[in-house]
């Protein structure tokens, strides 16, 4: 059920009960958490906190608390799906859904009492939901119907006129219903971020700080990253977030005198698209972010030229770039973003600058928001932790927390240096993939294969890492096709099969191709079809639709039924 | 006493606040608080309004010689005399810490503030180890100050009297051999 009135509906009824919440574990569901948190410190909500990575963790987690608790939050996770199966909850259970996966679970919407979802307050997501009239209908009439239809054929052997309207009326009738049922269902997409809705509620109470404000601007920021929403409905969020911002500032310079060096302060910019290049030399951002990096195909020999031509054009001296961004010269620093955008025409970067944000607390330098999604990003990715085996495997989920929790939090500075490493290995990955040309055209899609016992698997092992990767080496592939079959790649989307940390199986993900802006995959639902056509051995595990997890003797026999469908 | 235990006397004032939510009145041991309601300024202790503050219930009003022209006046006057000059406030030097902690977004040129009760206090400071070396070295047997503050005389009260007490003992050893020493002749 949609709730319209969070406050009163959603805070007010757990604020006097203990709580269970359930995140999953991606940027945008920890920023919810701990905005979420906070709103609980301040009224003293004993809560607990459980980390979720796919669905079986959702009931397995969900199982083992519920004879407990009463009251239960799901941030970022069970949106998607049908809660009431899967979780088979006692009568009493409340259930609150803050998710920014859509589509929503139809069930989930409509039941009336134990599933509550909070959706952002306009009706524009709330209007691409089917009507209730043309999902479910009233079947006690139609038994009725269907006796007197039996009584009637028994004692008259006569078909009546009205019998038979009424039952090709049903029949049209549950027709559409699939037509449009699969229509909602067959694109995965991504909605209003769960930090920005948690956020909102916060501001109805007026609870809302600047603290909690930056990291509702990090889920947003995350989503933009890592692929989910396009560039309109990131903007739109922005300007959002734009105005919050202006209304907390305005507030707290009432007095003309500026607030202590010591709070939070955060600056709305059009900021370059390179990645971290506040933490790392400039030669170095240039090569291993999307835009650039692509762009440039830094793989060829050719493409290392033209970066160093790049660099001259922007009258920057090599050994200057090469050096961290710190020590660069302080003209140059500042003027930078000018003289990359005069540049960046010339060679074809486009998009080289976006809306973002910056904060700053005290006399550090400066974090950007994209800055701290990856390094939040590579710290719940991070596969090289030194503490020993017999922790508990939340301990990522407990870093990255508290990566969170403050600007000037050492675990950030050690995510930032986990992130470079990670994007050194998407490059360089991405750079030997392209040159043995291992990504195919398989008629529909594109494909690619990585083989076990490469050097990186562990990372490869790990979704999140995965689609990264795999945003990345569309990019890089589309740059590296000619003029006239990149107009005809622009469509194909691709699917990435790696080894999967468990025995024997094998993790298949799919990405929408990058002429689609709004970013909508239908992989979930290809995925489904593929293997009931052929009934492989596959899991659905993941909260994200279009990642599954096949046996590595159906895969084959997948891959084709895939292309069937999909052609 | 510990500092912690002063603290928590100077959290017994009274201090305005505005609070955003809305309640009846509460009554305490020590005295009643409230009626809440949302924009209307109340007086509370401060110990309840630093509480509401952290739970983002309230904003609280910090006093009027908490600005920078009072603040600017009192290190004037602390620099010219050798004396101590009252100060506005019996627990100064708390509430300024409490407020700056807590109430930070409330308090106009924050950074600024902290550095000027910081001077005053150093100047104090200065003064009353100054004039305690005075007294120790000339051997008084009594001494007046006005105007102290209760944290200030709990800074200087182990070290006064630990000094006292080993100056007694020494003038009594001193006596005591001059005594014998009279004796034997």
């Amino acid at each position: 059920m949609l709730i319209t009135d969070p406050v009163k509906d959603f805070f007010q009824k757990i604020i006097e009960e203990r709580v269970l919440v359930m995140v999953a574990q991606d940027v945008d569901g920890l920023c919810a958490c701990k905005i979420l948190q906070s709103l609980f410190k301040c009224d003293h909500v004993q809560y607990t906190l459980v980390p979720v990575e796919d669905k079986q963790d959702l009931v397995t987690e969900f199982d083992s608390h519920k004879e407990q608790y009463k009251h239960m939050v799901l941030l970022n996770c069970g949106g998607s799906i049908d809660l009431l199966e899967i979780l088979e909850p006692d009568d009493d259970v409340m259930i609150y859904v803050i998710d920014s996966r859509r589509p929503i679970d139809l069930v989930n919407f409509y039941c009336e009492r134990q599933v509550y979802l909070i959706l952002k307050q306009n009706q524009e997501e709330a209007q691409l939901i089917p009507d209730y009239d043309h999902i479910y209908r009233n079947y006690d009439s139609d038994n009725e119907d269907s006796d007197t239809e039996y009584e009637q054929s028994s004692k008259r052997h006569k078909f009546d006129q009205e019998t038979l309207e009424k039952k090709r009326e049903k029949r049209i009738w549950e027709e559409k219903r699939k037509e449009i049922i699969f229509d909602y269902e067959e694109y995965s997409y991504y909605g209003t971020s769960a930090a920005l809705i948690l956020y909102e509620l916060a501001w109805k109470m007026s609870k809302d700080d600047i603290t909690m404000l930056w990291w509702a601007i990090i889920g947003v920021t995350s989503q933009y990253q890592n692929k989910k929403i396009g560039r309109e409905k990131y903007i739109s969020s922005v300007l959002e977030l734009q105005g919050h911002l202006s209304r907390l500032n305005h507030r707290e310079e009432d007095n003309e005198n500026t607030t202590s060096i010591d709070s939070i302060k955060i600056n709305f910019e059009h900021d370059l698209d390179i990645a971290l290049y506040r933490h790392w030399s400039l030669f170095e951002s240039l090569c291993h972010s999307l835009n650039t990096g692509t762009t440039f195909k830094v793989w060829t020999n050719l493409g290392m030229k033209r970066l160093h031509q790049f660099l001259a054009e922007m009258g920057i001296p090599l050994t200057q770039c090469k050096q961290s961004f710190a020590f660069m010269e302080t003209k140059t620093r500042d003027n930078l973003q000018t003289l990359v955008q005069e540049s960046a025409e010339k060679f074809g970067l486009r998009n080289i600058k976006f809306h973002s944000f910056t904060a700053q607390c005290g006399f550090n330098h400066k974090l950007c928001a994209s800055d701290v999604v990856f390094s939040v990003d590579s710290i719940l990715t991070n596969t090289e932790s030194s503490k020993p085996e017999s922790y508990e495997d939340n301990s990522n989920f407990v870093d990255a927390l508290e990566g969170l929790s403050r600007i000037t939090s050492p675990k950030l500075e050690e995510g930032l240096q986990l992130a470079k490493v990670q994007l050194r290995a998407i490059k360089n990955n991405v750079g030997s993939f392209i040159d043995i040309g291992q990504v195919l055209s398989y008629g529909p899609f594109l494909y690619t294969n990585i083989k076990e016992g490469s050097p990186d698997c562990t990372l490869f092992a790990q979704p999140l890492f995965l689609v990264t990767f795999s945003h990345f080496l569309l990019h890089s592939y589309m740059r590296s096709l000619g003029k006239s079959k990149r107009d005809r790649a622009r469509n194909l989307p691709l699917v990435i099969c790696s080894p999967s940390p468990q025995e024997g199986s094998t993790m298949v993900v799919g990405i929408p191709p990058l002429s689609e802006e709004s970013r909508k995959n239908l992989f979930g639902n290809a995925f489904h079809h593929a293997s009931e056509r052929t009934k492989s051995r596959t899991q659905h595990h993941f909260f994200n639709p279009a990642i599954i997890t096949v046996v590595n003797e159906d895969r084959s026999k997948f891959i084709d039924a895939l292309i069937t469908i999909m052609s | 006493m510990e500092h912690s235990e002063m603290e928590f006397i100077a959290e017994k004032q009274k201090v305005k606040i505005v609070p955003n939510f809305s309640m009846s009145k509460i009554y305490f041991i020590s005295g009643e608080v409230g009626p809440f309601q949302p924009g209307l300024p109340t007086e509370v202790p401060f110990w309840l309004a630093i509480s509401l503050r952290q739970r983002q219930k309230c904003v609280i009003h910090p006093p009027d010689w908490l600005t920078i022209e009072r603040l600017e006046e009192i290190k004037e006057a602390e620099t010219t005399t050798e004396l101590f000059t009252p100060l506005p406030n019996t627990h100064f030097r708390e509430m300024c810490q409490l407020l700056l902690t807590h109430a930070k977004p409330n308090i106009q040129n924050a950074d600024a503030v902290r550095t000027l009760v910081k001077d005053i206090w150093d100047i104090r400071a200065a003064k009353l180890r100054s004039s305690s070396d005075k007294f120790i070295r000339v051997q008084a047997g009594h001494a007046r100050i006005d105007n102290l503050t209760l944290m200030e005389i709990n800074i200087a009260r182990p070290f006064l009297l630990a000094s006292l007490d080993h100056l007694h003992t020494l003038r009594t050893s001193k006596q005591f051999t001059k005594k014998t020493r009279n004796k034997e002749y």
